[in-house]
């Protein structure tokens, strides 16, 4: 059976994180969208003041000579990976028409239902014209977000694509993880220049099915794939500084981790981070946003495993030679 | 299978498999059936289960008795239709290259729809004890569940883009294959009834009081509907390895925004007419070519009256032949314009455009070739399939005859 990999590759020119402070409880209010935005986004969901306040500050860490946006608002695009960005606003609209009556919903937040919106709102305030997507694959949408953004780029259909994860939990939801915030990267197609404080990102993305773990043989083709994906996202370059494991108490987590571990004997370290069930799609984001990375060209491996299955894998350096 | 020319650049994209469940019908004979007879399959909500929907009206998927709570509707009809288009594409068990088969499914609220009641039991369980709620599901599920049947292991990908999910998914589902990523794909989009979108489009003002009627006079908005529908996708050449019946090839696609408003429409229409233009050129076809556009058509007054304006900007005024299947159909959501794809493919092989349901009067503001009354039987070659979204997300198919298919590139 033959494994094909593909990784897809960009150049960030920018990064945002837009995070609670250390010690923020899951309920507390820590951003003020007023002094971070200004007037006329007070009825956004939270996480999409998140975002476009992460968007905000990628732009402007491209530098202030830089003009990120320079391209045509035809070949700008946008994706966002999320988990739960609008859930709290279905709590509140469910709550408002419990109490109220549908009546007394606001018409300028209820079409956030939808979750695509919230990207939506990240193209109409930046005039990102070419295409937007949102994707919610467990746990590693915010990755996916930036290997999407990196084939559109790949293929032509972007010169410049804004591309990360938001996430804002529902604070009443009994199992949902303390993730909240947005990590927004300013992407351009892979092999251009790198400038300087800027980076490279590759991605790979793969599939282990449930099921399949509970046979030898599944679990064998599980670390096979992991192994494949990882060789191919450092071929031709050094192996990984620094190695993270973002997984949950799966069977896909664990299986995932083993492949890691195993391949990582010789390498680097594995740091892990286990999660609940229902982490979101952020902090893989904000993990390969992260400064500083590994001195010289050091790598940073991120990995990422849902137990639905879903695995995203990818690497952040900074070549020795930048613009 | 049909002749077709051989292959040469990027891989080739061919329908090979089709399987639907709508209101008019859930097999693609029987849904053909009715919407070139003009059925119209909404109407007063008759499910049981229902009580909490803020609308009287909606398009019911009949006889699929699957249960609303606990997220199965949505999942019970991906997979039914993702089964029968694997059927019709001959495929029941995959045993070729796992990892070169993935699904790519479009949904706007994926299963939170199914967990509707459960979490608003919890709300006020909270509300009288303080107690938190488990949270709504998350929609890849819906993916990951069709792949786990069919044995795929390659590309997954759960895409949500509003109204326009139907045809994102096949057009990234279209782009893994002709970038080589993988040789088969199921492709498609699903949509149950719910609650919260129907709350949503009440609050808007967006519901029509009787019938939805696309391009009408007196058209006044749209009727919430739920169903599903799969689209088989593979290369050309994979198909012809494994003797494939090709139904039509799906030639272009392509996607953009407004960036404009979160509900509204561009008012000159350039998200959609950007969509239209860049689908046709990833096809390698003038607009001079196209026999049928399959309309959006919500039957809302801007969305419309903007899309006809768009789509006399881009074919001119003599337009192809349009229809909107939603008057029949009522809106799907996320699955609409995957079901409308499938009617695009028949179209091509049937060569017989269906009448847009409920249109009486057009609206002179409309002003295209809209096909009402009856179906029109017409040499349908090229057929173009809009979709557009809240969010100002469109995106727009292509699709040919397979007879055609190498020299419409």
């Amino acid at each position: 059976m033959t494994v094909r990999v593909v990784v897809a590759e960009s150049v960030v020119h920018g990064a945002g994180l837009v995070l609670p402070p250390e010690g923020t409880g899951p309920a507390e209010s820590w951003f003020d969208h007023r002094a971070r935005l200004g007037r006329g986004y007070k009825y956004l969901p939270p996480a999409c003041q998140y975002l476009l306040a992460a968007a905000r500050t990628a732009l402007e860490d491209c530098g202030p000579e830089a003009d990120p946006l320079a391209a045509a608002p035809e070949l700008r695009g946008a994706v966002v990976g999320t988990n739960s960005a609008v859930a709290a606003l279905h709590a509140a609209i469910d709550e408002t028409v419990r109490r109220e009556g549908a009546s007394a919903l606001s018409p300028m937040s209820v079409p956030y239902f939808a979750v695509n919106l919230v990207a939506g709102r990240l193209s109409t305030e930046h005039v990102l014209k070419g295409f937007n997507l949102t994707v919610t694959s467990p746990r590693v949408a915010g990755v996916e977000a930036l290997h999407l953004a990196a084939l559109e780029l790949a293929a032509g259909r972007a010169a410049v694509t804004l591309a990360g994860a938001a996430e804002a939990p529902d604070p009443r939801a009994a199992d949902a993880e303390p993730e909240a915030g947005a990590a927004l990267f300013v992407l351009r197609p892979g092999g251009g220049p790198v400038p300087a404080g800027g980076r490279v990102l590759r991605t790979v993305l793969r599939f282990v099915p449930p099921p399949a773990l509970a046979a030898a043989e599944g679990r064998r083709l599980a670390r096979d794939s992991v192994r494949r994906a990882l060789d191919a996202l450092h071929s031709g370059g050094p192996a990984p500084d620094e190695v993270e494991l973002l997984a949950d108490p799966s069977p896909v987590g664990d299986a995932v981790a083993d492949a890691l571990r195993s391949w990582c004997a010789d390498r680097a370290p594995v740091s892990t981070r286990r999660s609940g069930a229902r982490a979101g799609a952020l902090t893989p984001v904000v993990r390969l946003a992260a400064r500083p990375l590994p001195a010289g060209a050091g790598r940073r491996l991120v990995v990422t495993a849902s137990r639905a299955g879903n695995v995203a894998l990818a690497t952040a350096h900074t070549p020795e030679h930048t613009d | 299978m049909a002749a077709m020319a051989a292959q040469t650049g990027p891989a080739r994209v061919v329908v090979t498999g089709l399987g639907v469940l709508t209101p008019i019908g859930t097999t693609v004979a029987g849904f053909w059936d009715a919407a070139v007879r003009g059925v119209v399959g909404t109407g007063p909500l008759t499910r049981p289960d229902a009580a909490d929907f803020p609308a009287a009206l909606a398009g019911e998927v009949a006889g699929f008795d699957a249960p609303r709570a606990g997220g199965e509707r949505s999942l019970a009809l991906a997979r039914a239709a993702a089964a029968a288009a694997a059927a019709d594409a001959g495929i029941h068990r995959w045993t070729g290259d796992p990892y070169r088969a993935g699904v790519c499914l479009g949904t706007l609220l994926g299963s939170r729809a199914g967990l509707e009641p459960a979490v608003t039991g919890f709300h006020r369980a909270a509300d009288a004890h303080g107690a938190p709620y488990p949270g709504p599901r998350a929609a890849p599920d819906l993916t990951d569940a069709v792949a786990r049947e069919l044995g795929f292991l390659g590309p997954g990908l759960a895409v949500a883009t509003a109204c326009a999910s139907g045809n994102s998914a096949l057009a990234h589902a279209a782009d893994t294959i002709r970038a080589g990523r993988a040789d088969v794909m199921i492709a498609g989009g699903v949509d149950e009834l719910s609650s919260g979108i129907m709350m949503m489009f009440s609050s808007l003002r967006s519901l029509a009081p009787d019938f939805l009627r696309p391009f009408d006079r007196d058209r006044a908005g749209l009727i919430v509907s739920e169903g599903a529908a799969a689209l088989v996708l593979e290369s050309y050449e994979h198909a012809r390895r494994r003797g494939a019946h090709v139904h039509a090839e799906l030639a272009g696609w392509a996607s953009a925004s407004d960036a404009h408003h979160m509900t509204a429409p561009h008012p000159q229409g350039s998200g959609a007419r950007r969509s239209m233009l860049r689908a046709l050129k990833s096809a390698g076809i003038s607009p001079d070519r196209v026999d049928h556009v399959s309309a959006h058509g919500t039957g809302t007054p801007s969305n419309d009256r903007v899309e006809a304006q768009a789509l006399r900007e881009v074919f001119g005024p003599r337009t192809p032949a349009v229809t909107s299947l939603k008057g029949a159909l009522g809106h799907t959501q996320g699955a609409a314009s995957a079901i409308e794809a499938v009617a695009c493919v028949l179209a091509l092989r049937d060569g017989v455009v269906p009448p847009t349901a409920n249109l009486v009067e057009l609206d002179p503001e409309c002003d295209v070739d809209v096909v009402r009354g009856r179906a029109r039987e017409m040499p349908v070659r090229v057929a173009v399939n809009n979709a557009f979204g809240f969010g100002g997300n469109t995106a727009c198919t292509v699709f040919t005859r397979p007879s055609t298919a190498g020299s419409a590139r």
